[in-house]
């Protein structure tokens, strides 16, 4: 493996680990709380920032690896969901009630998502950066536009396509 | 759909999506001439685009509320994989210790949760990979390591072997053991460590809680290697040393530990020649019960701790060596100092050819 690539699978691994744990802090201390993934993102980045890890990464840059990793805790979440119905590996004893059919909605929808913007990084990488930084990042327009050398403009415009285009494939998957 | 069909799809939409409702249907079928399945991939989008009712237009944080809600095996578990939970043992921060059976050997083990340290898929490999290292140490004084896993969400476990027992100091206190019989346990310990140091295995955690006497005198270790997945999960404690202190027990850690820098077989033979003192003296070479943690750490940065043998002599007769002769009072002095000194790593060695 390339250096670089090890160093960015490390950030990536940190980054993930950290959202996963402030995720679930916030639910442990208290459940009306709505967890914001910008605000888990940024707090994540208040606590990584210092660490000399992270001291080549500008907070855009880490803001994108961020993105990603909320991605994976959230469709992780989602398939353990999917598993748990299945009666799954772990075979943990899970109190049911009325907010877990909203949940497995929101979690195939999830799943679905994560498989489309799949086949979108197959047509259009560029597309899928964008929507993935944007939905699981938080990144505004200026932010992406940045992030992806290209103007508000030419996002504003890429978003609208891609967002039809996804919700469409959604639409076909549930 | 191919790259070129997306780019031709995209256009259309945007140029349809420009003009009023009424005239869309008329401009894509003059634009797409036969090719009806374009006409109905766009219509498709501009119908997407006018509801905006789609996962992506909700909030993230209901999504992600949804989703995680009850994502979390606590309160805790009644089984996992083949092992039935008995109780938990104890309680630490960074995660739970149960007593288990082996459903289908019947067969007792500890099994250690770590509460708040989910690994990444990326690292899930490693992870793995460091467990079969520590599972292969084999020595009568380390307990075994049986398996080491993640559940789905990515929390890694433990399981090891069940050890009941006193800790080495309050065995030694219960039992008033003669400075004889302490040196023998402190031998037995030495061997461990050295045995799991010649495979390249680092404790990092040495404290009398980890080192279990058993009802038949003998001593065991535990937890080896535990302590290096804690803090490559604990991202904090790289930050400051403070917060590194909280997951190791500060009166037994290396300096270079507290400093939150690499960690070597040094710091356990650091760690072992606190524990050395404390079973000649009774007491920790420095008292901190009543510091706030950045005196605690300026202390043990930066003092000298007392000879062993006059802390004994301060101590009384209360102490099981305050009776011996001047000059093995002498070779422990050194013995425990030099062991507490930076360079610490010859003096481990010297111990093993040390006189029953």
């Amino acid at each position: 493996m390339l250096p670089e690539r090890r160093a960015l699978d490390e950030l990536f691994s940190v980054t993930y680990e950290e959202l996963r744990r402030l995720a679930s802090s916030v639910k442990r201390s208290d459940q009306s709380v709505t967890l914001t993934p910008t605000a888990l993102v940024n707090e994540a980045w208040l606590k990584l920032a210092n660490s000399p890890r992270f001291a080549s990464t500008s907070r855009l840059h880490f803001k994108r690896i961020a993105a990603r990793a909320m991605r994976q805790v959230l469709v992780e979440a989602a398939r353990r969901r999917n598993a748990e119905k299945r009666g799954g590996p772990d075979a943990v004893v899970v109190p049911i009630d009325d907010a877990r059919d909203g949940a497995a909605l929101a979690g195939k929808d999830l799943l679905a998502l994560d498989r489309a913007l799949d086949e979108l990084a197959r047509l259009e990488p560029r597309q899928a950066l964008m929507v993935e930084s944007r939905f699981f990042g938080g990144l505004d327009i200026i932010e992406t536009a940045e992030l992806l050398d290209v103007s508000e403009a030419t996002i504003l415009r890429d978003w609208r396509a891609a967002k039809a285009w996804l919700a469409h494939e959604l639409r076909q998957a549930s | 759909m191919d790259r070129s069909r997306w780019g031709r799809i995209q256009n259309l939409f945007h140029e349809a999506a420009s003009l009023p409702p009424a005239e869309q249907q008329a401009f894509l079928e003059s634009a797409c001439g036969e090719d009806q399945s374009l006409v109905a991939d766009v219509i498709a989008l501009l119908h997407e685009d006018a509801c905006a009712a789609s996962l992506l237009d909700q909030p993230l944080a209901e999504v992600a509320h949804k989703v995680l809600a009850q994502d979390s095996h606590w309160p805790p578990f009644h089984e996992l994989g083949p092992y039935q939970i008995r109780k938990v043992l104890g309680e630490g921060g960074m995660g739970v210790v149960y007593l288990a059976e082996r459903k289908d050997l019947g067969s007792l083990v500890a099994l250690k949760l770590l509460r708040d340290a989910w690994l990444s898929p990326a690292r899930r490999e490693r992870f793995s990979a460091e467990q079969r290292t520590l599972a292969q140490l084999n020595h009568r004084s380390i307990a075994r390591l049986y398996d080491a896993d993640i559940l789905s969400d990515g929390t890694p476990f433990f399981v090891m072997e069940y050890v009941e027992g006193l800790p080495l100091t309050d065995y030694c206190t219960q039992n008033k053991c003669s400075v004889e019989r302490r040196l023998q346990f402190f031998r037995q310990v030495c061997e461990a460590v050295q045995y799991a140091h010649s495979n390249a295995v680092i404790h990092r955690d040495l404290k009398p809680s980890n080192i279990l006497v058993r009802s038949d005198g003998t001593v065991r270790l535990l937890d080896f290697g535990i302590a290096k997945q804690i803090e490559s999960l604990d991202v904090s404690t790289q930050q400051t040393t403070m917060t590194g202190l909280r997951l190791m027990t500060p009166a037994y850690a290396a300096p270079e530990q507290i400093r939150g820098q690499r960690v070597g077989v040094q710091s356990d033979v650091y760690s072992l020649g606190v524990i050395l003192y404390e079973l000649l003296c009774d007491r920790l070479p420095f008292d901190l019960s009543n510091l706030a943690p950045t005196e605690a750490e300026t202390v043990l940065l930066e003092h000298e701790p007392p000879k062993p043998s006059a802390t004994a002599k301060r101590e009384g007769a209360t102490t099981a060596a305050a009776s011996l002769s001047r000059a093995l009072w002498a070779d422990l002095d050194v013995l425990c100092l030099t062991a507490m000194h930076k360079d610490s790593e010859r003096i481990l060695k010297r111990w093993i050819t040390w006189p029953r």
